[in-house]
């Protein structure tokens, strides 16, 4: 790049230097050469002229010509017209000067051309005649264009060379700056932490300890997706800056990419430093960002590799920082994680599970599993959740929780939702027009505009009235408070499927989203019922949500019930329902036909057990 | 022919130079011993220059003498003079020509004669005693003639002999002549009258007709005898009533130019 530069300027340099000699030299030597040749041959004709004219009068009178001056002067005036740097003059044969027009000549240093012709009478020399042609204000004449010319070429020489050598200065700065430097948020961007990171290892010989830090910003995604990419680029700008602020000099922060940042520690203290400087970043990140109006809360995640120990040059420690940041996400976000071996070997399953995932549509490895729902007035099972399983060919039946996070991230999560509708729908319309069907949604889905679609397609396909659909949504769809969300959860009411809040509790500010949005019902966590002991705090909020619910009118599920005990704990705080392991665990669709709707029609309820 | 003792050499303004060469004849006539060479015109200042180098015997000038030329030593006799006349081709059919008329010709406004035919003016150059004349005639004249020496158009004779050729030959022409010179060199001009006055020695004389040129005969103090012979036979009956036949009007006695 540098050598480009390099020739582009020569050659700039080089054509303003032949602009401005050409600008400079030529106007003034044109002038002074096509001058000389016009003086010539000016001269030429009035030495031709004026001879013939004057040959005539000596003719008349060869002996005593050379006393008829004055008749000489009036025919030289008249030869000489307006050429006023013109001389004429007659000499007669003894060189004497007969007649001379002007007939006063200042005296003049400047050089002057003088052409001549010889006077005849016939046959005989009698004299000459001159015309002497001053030069001086062809000179002057091209000494100032000459020296306006060299204004003009210092012009041209300052348009030509400087000017673009500056701007190609100025523009090769900048593209060397957006070449190693990120636009938005003007940290170095990774080629160029990468070219940091080499020189210094040379420096330093590969001796010297220090940490490489990975950064993933939590739930940046959903806030660039739903509030926009201004408010996303916003919210990078803020944590570009809260980084800046967290380091010491010396230190580095780069951006490599979306909403990934690296940090690099150049401390020996290893690994106490990079805890501390983690336990920072994180916390930095953990606070509220304020974007015009809008207040969001993230989160990041840091993976930490230390050089030498964890990888000799700049790929590999960043790759070990990479696996290690993985491990942090994986435990729950939020926090830092050192590389460890066997990390890689982790990422390598992740990979493959990622591939399996993919092929797991196609060879219909999923299945619906239904968890009853017991209205707790009568006993009666008023509906099912609907629950995802990956039946995997070699690891048997998997729970969601080992694969939708991964799905969620690759966003496979979008087909394999529209599966879980549809077929949820469809097993739906084989059981009692009265019982609902409950089915979860992943934040995920709201980012796509087909959501709405796809459930009145399902509904439209199995022919399920949509009162009967209910569709569960955690907090952190609404944790950004949003008006395409919200505009997506009205089209789905207005499809008249009913909307229900699942593991309530669990969130940040759960009260304002109850405000957010009208919700059918609330399904308060299951660790709030698990972990119910008689007189502790557990059964107060129980028994405080669902009050609450009640006076707001949304009907309230009690999710966990396993006991006796908890059963008696929800239905005495006044939930409307339940679901958990007392009743029923999730099933297949044919053991629910079996066991409850065997020889029924689909509008007979089942009874609650003694 | 036989050969000459003495040789006597004037030259000047061609005005003079006409009736010169018929007082040289007659004067030859009367000293066969003597040969009078009237030279081709050289002017009146050529003359004088040509007498002060000793070319000639004695200058003919149409003009009064200059301070410088004065200061040489040179004395300027008036020997007689003749009337200014403007002339044209023998076939122009005015007669008259008046000074009103005058000022749009020479500056180029009026191009034509009253029947309608081509006006062509014959100048000469700035320096020449005839633009001179021309110029004292009246104020408007003299601008007239400025533009006059600026026009291209028109034909500029050098000396009086060529200016007297060129109104013989230019159909239409106008120019300045004297009578003495039209009639001594035979020239087929027709004279017109000046605001209907002819100029003619009578008119002249009588002072009806005022423009006039002097003729001069400029000579060194010290002269030779056959110049002073050459005077004393201008000055004799014969020579008088030469000049006289010839459209001179010769003054009663020849008066010399003050200096």
């Amino acid at each position: 790049m540098v050598e480009n530069k390099g020739r582009i300027v020569g050659i700039l340099i080089s054509f303003s230097w032949i602009t401005v000699l050409l600008v400079v030299l030529v106007p003034p030597l044109t002038y002074l050469y096509v001058g000389y040749e016009r003086a010539q041959a000016g001269m030429e004709a009035g030495v031709s002229i004026s001879t013939r004219l004057v040959s005539r009068l000596v003719n008349a009178n060869p002996d005593l010509w050379q006393f008829e001056d004055t008749r000489i002067i009036d025919l030289l005036n008249d030869a000489r017209g307006s050429n006023h740097d013109d001389v004429y003059r007659v000499f007669d044969d003894t060189r004497k000067l007969v007649a001379q027009v002007p007939a006063e000549i200042v005296p003049s240093d400047w050089p002057s051309l003088t052409s001549e012709e010889m006077l005849y009478s016939y046959g005989q020399s009698v004299g000459h005649l001159s015309v002497e042609h001053s030069m001086e204000h062809h000179y002057i004449t091209t000494l100032t264009i000459g020296i306006v010319s060299l204004v003009v070429g210092f012009f041209f020489h300052l348009a030509l060379r400087h000017l673009p050598v500056a701007s190609l200065t100025r523009a090769w700065k900048q593209i060397n700056y957006l070449a190693s430097n990120d636009d938005l948020t003007g940290l170095p961007n990774r080629t160029s932490l990468k070219v940091q990171l080499e020189d210094y290892i040379k420096r330093t010989k590969g001796e010297k300890t220090f940490a490489v830090m990975f950064l993933d910003l939590d739930r940046f995604k959903i806030i660039n997706d739903t509030l926009g990419h201004s408010v996303g680029d916003g919210l990078l700008k803020n944590v570009a800056e809260r980084l800046r602020g967290c380091i010491r000099e010396g230190d580095i922060v780069a951006r490599l990419g979306g909403d990934e940042f690296a940090v690099v520690q150049m401390s020996d203290r290893q690994p106490n430093e990079a805890t501390v400087l983690a336990k920072r970043i994180c916390d930095e990140m953990a606070k509220p960002f304020d974007l015009g109006e809008n207040r969001v809360v993230i989160g990041a995640s840091v993976g930490i590799a230390i050089a030498p120990l964890d990888g000799e040059n700049i790929d590999i420690l960043l790759k070990n920082a990479d696996l290690a940041l993985y491990r942090a996400k994986n435990d729950g976000r939020g926090v830092h994680r050192f590389f460890e071996s066997g990390m890689d070997a982790l990422m390598q399953e992740r990979r493959q599970l990622e591939f399996e995932l993919r092929l797991a549509l196609e060879r219909e490895e999923f299945e619906l599993h239904y968890q009853p729902q017991v209205d707790l007035l009568s006993g009666k099972i008023v509906g099912f959740e609907a629950l995802l399983r990956w039946n995997h060919p070699e690891r048997g039946l998997l729970a969601p929780d080992l694969f939708i996070p991964l799905a969620e991230e690759t966003a496979l999560i979008i087909p394999i939702g529209e599966w879980v509708i549809r077929t949820a729908c469809m097993q739906a319309s084989s059981w009692p027009f009265d019982t609902n069907m409950a089915v979860n949604l992943s934040p995920v889905q709201f980012r796509s505009d087909d959501l709405v679609r796809t459930v009145f397609s399902a509904l439209a396909n199995s022919g399920v009235a949509a009162k009967r659909l209910e569709l569960e949504i955690t907090e952190k769809i609404l944790l950004l408070d949003n008006e395409a969300t919200l505009k997506t959860l009205h089209g789905l009411r207005n499809l008249g499927v009913r909307i229900a809040m699942d593991d309530f509790g669990t969130g940040y500010s759960s009260l304002s989203y109850l405000r957010s949005f009208p919700f059918d019902k609330l399904k308060i966590d299951r660790s709030f019922v698990s972990d119910f002991i008689e007189g502790g705090s557990d059964g107060a909020i129980v028994s405080a949500v669902a009050s609450m619910s009640k006076s707001l009118g949304i009907e309230t599920t009690a999710e966990g019930v396993e006991t006796e005990a908890q059963l008696e704990m929800v239905r005495t705080a006044g939930y409307t329902q339940m679901q958990g392991y007392l009743f029923s665990q999730p099933v297949s669709g044919a053991e629910i036909s079996r066991k409850y709707f065997s020889g029924k029609a689909p509008d007979q309820a089942v009874a609650l057990p003694a | 022919m036989a050969g000459h003792d003495e040789i006597l050499n004037i030259g000047g303004t061609g005005a003079a130079l006409g009736g010169m060469k018929l007082l040289a004849d007659a004067y030859m006539q009367s000293h066969p011993d003597i040969k009078v060479v009237v030279l081709p015109s050289l002017g009146s200042s050529g003359g004088i220059k040509a007498l002060l180098a000793n070319r000639i015997d004695f200058a003919l000038s149409s003009r009064d003498l200059k301070d410088a030329e004065r200061a040489e030593g040179v004395t300027a006799i008036e020997y007689a003079r003749t009337p200014v006349v403007f002339s044209t081709h023998e076939e122009t059919a005015a007669d008259n020509i008046t000074l009103e008329e005058l000022p749009q010709i020479y500056n180029g406004e009026n191009v034509t004669w009253p029947d309608g035919s081509d006006l062509r003016l014959i100048m000469r150059p700035p320096s020449e005693s005839d633009m001179k004349i021309l110029a004292s005639l009246s104020p408007q004249m003299e601008k007239a003639l400025e533009a006059a020496l600026g026009r291209s158009d028109l034909l500029v004779a050098v000396n009086d002999q060529d200016n007297a050729t060129a109104l013989e030959k230019v159909r239409g022409s106008l120019g300045l002549s004297t009578l003495a010179q039209i009639k001594t060199e035979n020239r087929g001009l027709k004279i017109l009258s000046l605001d209907g006055q002819r100029g003619s020695v009578e008119s002249l004389k009588d002072g009806k007709y005022g423009h006039a040129k002097i003729l001069y005969l400029v000579t060194k103090p010290v002269q030779s005898e056959l110049v002073s012979d050459f005077f004393t036979f201008m000055r004799s009956e014969e020579g008088a009533a030469i000049l006289g036949a010839s459209g001179h009007l010769v003054p009663a006695a020849p008066l010399e130019s003050g200096g």
